[in-house]
């Protein structure tokens, strides 16, 4: 059995290799989101020409927030996208230097926002 | 044993941090419920996300104990510097009713060497037997399955596949001959292959 083991490689582990499940970084932030992909995924890997087509695409709208999952600092980015959503239990890190840069915030910021633009104008969504 | 605790959608959770810097194991419960309720089939605590390396094995267990003791679904990480500290978080796993451990490679001490990761990875799945456990494999971790030929996570490493530019796996899945069978219940390989194998 097989997992897919970092968020952007859902749509390959599912599709190509048969993953069935996933665990995911950017799933703690935005749920309905991760699991209506991986829904998409399960049903592209039966071969739903549709699903596939909406899989690739919301893989491509979430791929840079995906990509957070790879790096040293998903974390740090996690937590503060949950911030930014609202959550005001994500704020502190456990080490008091571990933050993101101004840099780093504003581009998860612009980011989550381009995300939640484009999924609220996308014909694939639930 | 029961697999499907790994099929779907399992978040990583992470760990909420009070104004002192302790865990605030409310918040996570709360986050825990939430993303249950949502519909995800299981939560991983505590690993890479949670800060393991950060917390305490106490604040880990306690973690651990209240998502179980609130009907989360829990696949507990075992990340550990010491073999013996891993060991003792499967068998914590286990005893309070976890659902699943997620096992990591020996870390910073013989890594690189075959037979450490074979007892290493021996020693967490026999303390905790009724567990199903999944084996992550992460370059984080600095380890070459392929090279130390710890044939259980001989798949793909998220490195090889974490490139944008994927022309589909690059490795394939090693027999897993040099474990211990009776105590490999059953390994999942968290990263990509085109074979999936099973230890039963």
């Amino acid at each position: 059995m097989l997992l897919a083991g970092v968020d952007t490689q859902v749509f390959h582990g599912y599709v190509n290799c048969g993953a069935l499940g996933a665990i995911t970084g950017i799933g703690n932030c935005l749920p309905a989101e991760v699991l209506h992909y991986l829904k998409l995924c399960r049903q592209a890997a039966a071969g739903d020409a549709e699903a596939r087509r909406f899989a690739k695409e919301l893989e491509q709208a979430l791929l840079v927030l995906s990509i957070f999952d790879e790096g040293p600092d998903l974390v740090l980015y996690y937590k503060y996208i949950l911030v930014l959503l609202g959550d005001g239990d994500y704020e502190l890190n456990f080490n008091e230097a571990d933050q993101l840069s101004k840099s780093q915030r504003h581009y998860a910021e612009t980011q989550l926002k381009l995300f939640q633009e484009w999924w609220d104008n996308w014909a694939g969504k639930p | 044993m029961n697999r499907d605790i790994f099929c779907g959608g399992i978040p990583a959770l992470m760990t909420p941090c009070n104004a002192d810097r302790t865990p605030n194991t409310a918040a996570l419960v709360k986050k825990g419920q939430e993303l249950i309720a949502a519909g995800m089939n299981a939560v991983v605590y505590c690993g890479s996300m949670g800060d393991w390396p950060l917390l305490t094995d106490t604040q880990r267990q306690t973690g651990v104990k209240a998502l179980v003791d609130a009907d989360v679904p829990v696949i507990v990480g075992t990340g550990a510097v010491n073999s013996q500290t891993a060991i003792a978080h499967a068998a914590h796993a286990q005893e309070i009713g976890a659902k699943g451990l997620m096992v990591i490679p020996r870390l910073l001490s013989r890594g690189t060497s075959p037979a450490a990761q074979r007892d290493h990875f021996a020693g967490i799945l026999g303390a905790a037997p009724d567990l199903p456990a999944v084996i992550y494999n992460s370059p984080y971790y600095a380890l070459r399955p392929r090279r130390i030929s710890f044939s259980i996570c001989a798949a793909n490493s998220r490195t090889s596949l974490a490139s944008r530019n994927l022309a589909g796996p690059r490795r394939l899945v090693t027999p897993p001959s040099t474990l211990p069978m009776p105590i490999m219940h059953s390994c999942y390989w968290p990263a990509w292959t085109h074979r999936s194998s099973t230890v039963t």
